[in-house]
């Protein structure tokens, strides 16, 4: 796996507080990356080290295979970033920001600028400050990929976007995922929103990484999971979970329920029956990034679920 | 450093900031016709010196005023402060946008003031080894404003908290300044006054503080762009205003050796020269003090005669270093005494008429050739213990030698012109009276640092200059009368522009202290061409003073 991104122990504070904690995060090439976690998990410090905006308190990081705090004019011409908080030229007319960016990218492709444009209805003769917060995204976006970036790097593109507008976003964004060869990576704490778009996923919590792995194989891995026990006994949620892969336990009237972070037909089933032997069925059913992500915040860190 | 995008960069700043730019840029252009156009106002036009005032003075002022909204918006489009500019992410290094920027201020906002001034200069006829000497103070003038206001910029991300740092810096320095000086006038008064000196390569504090702020404040700029380590450039910060504000109280080398100490004394035999005290002409007066907490003090002046000073040359006394020995054997040395300096100069008629080849000045005040000024200082208690005794006085006197020479002489006819080095004088309007006549000149000339001294104030000449009529046929000469037509226009310009066009008037009636010396008619001014003295510095020396019955108070 070619990785387009790695850190090794990366660490951030802000004076005493830890923003990240020894990060070891690897985005393989040509994948669309999505960094999740709840508000304050450290996402955007992240992505602003990764974008050399902000110098890492220690550890190391690159993109491209160059460290991020070294990462220059070369390496910025194929990298394209849009944020929420991103502060354009706003005196511009969208044109003319175009027009600025252009000059700065040799491989800027003026045909895809237009036909996005088109795509995005982006009014060029209007100033940048006169437009709404989903068509400011839009033109950053627009001004980071009409170069063809290898890298585009998305911290919370949805924040402050009305549902059309994601919507609207979202799918340009599935159009063009299959024209070019790049690696996208989306932060975002709207899981439901990134779905639809990602292969990878990573999970940061307060600063700390809780997985890494492809979307395919976390759905794989984790099953929500419903004994019915035989009727007759009371029962109650175990003192302590049985098994560490086991999230979310539950017990109500006849039936146990939890999530399986570990899921392999035949073992769960096997480990269910050890410990309820008088259970009458066990069904299991996939689960959304979602509610895996809910899983998993409302569990302790346990080292086991990382892959 | 990406040079191919550096024009890019620039054009896309000016279209940011060409309104405030164009504005600028017409202020300064208006600045240029005014000053360089020779414009000026008669000193008893009051109303129109008032315009003519707010109008020179008002549009450095505006254009101040401009450039602390230009230069924000210029480098805040790239903000340095903060983690959400747009262009940190985009393909331009630090060094590219350092070197856009400053392109950007050195070509639209420094270069474009030293091109007018040198065209102002080369319209009014300035001479281009005053040019030369002009220019880096234009520079100098410039950058003291912008530097700092670019620094600010740099460290923070918004024109609202630009302006909030911009005012607290300011109001602090300006409090702090305020509270040096009144303390320094409370207890010090002579430093007061030495500090009080005009900002010249002569007194070059102010100087040497500005320039500890453009290299600070460069420093930040640097720093911010090619690190952006607040921190570091907080700390360059305070210590730039720190070290601004120490050399401003602190500083003692002047980048010019005063004219006297640089004077070529080689011709000025000074050692027949003596001086005398009269005992009679001795006054007592309160001291002048500002500290409500010093004991009341007295000062004792006195007329200084000097003996045996060469034909064409004057005295003034710059310090007095005294003692009294009372007939009791007790010592009582002088307080600190006030030698104010650069006071208009008093005229010595011998050294006037010297000057002008031994034509007699009529009106030449009898007490020229003396000086009166200040000998000693004491507490007032002990004066009245001591007012009556009689004593010795001994002391040293520091003075300094000018010579008299004449720059420029003029027919008395309007339009008649005079050229002295930089300095250009025409006679405007010649208005015959029954008494004398009336004479109003047009003086143009560069106030450069390497020159100015406290004597431009002097309203009748300045530059330590003075203006006489001379009739060679009738070997006459008169001085012009004591009047004083305050030109507050060029006097207030003075402290601001560099090229000054000012109105003088002179009224020459003949008379001294309202007795008609001489009848100063169609006759005599038909025969009398204007001539204008002008006091070179010659050197320094030193005099031991000796007054034998000295009393501090002696009965008249």
């Amino acid at each position: 796996m070619n990785a387009i991104i790695e850190t090794r122990m990366l660490n951030f504070r802000y004076g005493a507080q830890e923003a990240v904690r020894d990060l070891n995060l690897t985005v393989p090439q040509g994948s669309i990356f999505a960094l999740l976690g709840p508000n304050g998990a450290g996402k955007t410090t992240t992505l602003k080290a990764l974008m050399n905006i902000v110098e890492p308190s220690s550890g190391e990081a690159f993109v491209m295979g160059v460290p991020t705090t070294r990462l220059g004019p070369a390496e910025f011409q194929r990298i394209g970033y849009v944020s929420e908080n991103q502060e354009l030229p706003e005196w511009m007319t969208v044109g003319a920001f175009l027009d600025y960016c252009r000059a700065l990218y040799p491989t800027w492709d003026a045909a895809f600028c237009s036909r996005l444009t088109e795509q995005f209805q982006l009014p060029l003769d209007r100033k940048l400050k006169q437009l709404s917060r989903g068509m400011k995204m839009k033109a950053a976006l627009l001004s980071s990929l009409a170069y063809r970036p290898r890298l585009l790097v998305l911290d919370e593109p949805f924040s402050g976007l009305d549902p059309l507008a994601r919507d609207e976003f979202i799918s340009g964004m599935l159009a063009l995922v299959d024209e070019s060869d790049w690696t996208i990576v989306i932060s975002s704490h709207d899981i439901e929103e990134v779905e639809r778009l990602v292969d990878w996923v990573g999970f940061l919590e307060k600063g700390g990484l809780r997985l890494c792995e492809p979307v395919a194989k976390l759905q794989e891995r984790f099953r929500r999971i419903e004994v019915v026990l035989a009727t007759g006994a009371v029962r109650e949620s175990p003192p302590r979970l049985p098994h560490a892969d086991w999230l979310d336990v539950s017990v109500q009237s006849h039936a146990l329920r939890f999530v399986e972070s570990q899921y392999q037909a035949d073992e769960t089933n096997r480990r269910v029956q050890e410990i309820y032997p008088d259970a009458k069925e066990i069904q299991s059913s996939p689960m959304s990034l979602r509610e895996i992500f809910v899983a998993l915040a409302r569990c302790p860190q346990t080292s086991s679920l990382k892959k | 450093m990406q040079t191919a995008l550096l024009p890019h960069l620039i054009w896309k700043d000016l279209r940011h900031v060409r309104v405030v730019f164009g504005l600028w840029l017409l202020l300064l252009l208006a600045q240029g016709v005014l000053i360089g156009s020779g414009f000026s106002v008669g000193p008893g036009q009051m109303l129109w010196q008032i315009a003519y005032t707010i109008l020179a003075m008002g549009i450095p002022v505006l254009q101040g005023l401009v450039l602390v909204i230009l230069i924000p918006l210029l480098i805040q489009d790239e903000s340095l402060v903060g983690t959400t500019a747009f262009w940190f992410t985009r393909p331009i290094s630090r060094g590219t946008v350092l070197a856009a920027k400053v392109l950007f201020i050195v070509g639209l906002l420094v270069i474009p003031p030293l091109v007018v001034e040198l065209l102002v200069f080369l319209a009014n006829g300035i001479q281009t080894r005053d040019i030369v000497r002009a220019l880096p103070q234009v520079l100098y003038t410039s950058l003291s404003l912008i530097v700092p206001i670019a620094a600010l910029s740099t460290l923070t991300r918004s024109f609202a908290r630009f302006a909030i740092w911009l005012v607290s810096v300011w109001v602090a320095v300006m409090a702090f300044g305020f509270v040096v000086q009144f303390e320094r006038m409370i207890f010090s008064m002579e430093t007061f006054m030495t500090d009080s000196q005009n900002t010249s390569l002569l007194f070059s504090r102010s100087i040497a503080a500005g320039l500890c702020g453009i290299v600070g404040g460069a420093l930040v700029i640097g720093n911010q762009y090619l690190t952006r380590r607040m921190r570091t450039s907080f700390v360059i910060l305070i210590v730039t205003v720190a070290s601004s504000i120490c050399v401003q109280m602190l500083w003692n080398y002047d980048f010019l050796k005063h004219p006297e100490s640089a004077a070529n004394t080689s011709t000025f035999r000074t050692d027949s020269v003596s001086v005398a005290l009269n005992p009679k002409s001795v006054f007592a007066n309160d001291a002048l003090q500002f500290s409500p907490m010093s004991d009341p003090r007295t000062s004792i002046s006195a007329r200084f005669k000097f003996s045996a000073v060469p034909h064409g040359y004057q005295l003034e006394i710059a310090d007095v270093q005294s003692e009294l020995t009372f007939a009791d054997g007790a010592k009582l040395p002088s307080g600190k005494v006030t030698a104010l300096p650069g006071l208009p100069n008093q005229w010595w008629a011998s050294a006037l008429s010297e000057a002008i080849d031994g034509v007699p000045v009529l009106n030449g005040d009898p007490d020229f050739g003396e000086v009166f000024g200040q000998v000693f200082s004491l507490d007032t208690s002990i004066f009245q213990e001591r007012k009556s005794e009689s004593a010795t006085l001994r002391g040293t006197l520091s003075l300094k030698a000018k010579y008299l020479t004449v720059v420029g002489r003029l027919p008395l006819r309007s339009g008649a012109r005079m050229v002295d080095g930089s300095r250009h004088v025409e006679i405007a309007t010649v208005v015959k009276q029954t008494t004398g006549c009336r004479l109003i000149l047009r003086e143009r000339k560069l106030n450069l640092w390497s020159t100015s001294t406290f004597s431009q104030f002097n309203p009748l000449a300045g530059d330590g200059g003075v203006y006489l009529l001379v009739n060679r046929a009738r070997n006459q000469a008169i001085l012009p009368d004591q009047n004083f037509n305050f030109d507050m226009a060029s006097t207030l310009l003075q402290a601001t522009a560099m090229l000054v066009n000012r109105s003088i008037v002179l009224d020459f009636s003949g008379s001294r202290r309202d007795k008609e010396i001489v009848s100063v008619d169609a006759d005599w001014l038909a025969g009398a061409e204007l001539v204008r003295v002008q006091a070179e510095s010659a050197g320094t020396l030193k005099r031991e003073l000796t007054a034998d019955n000295f009393v501090l108070s002696p009965k008249k």
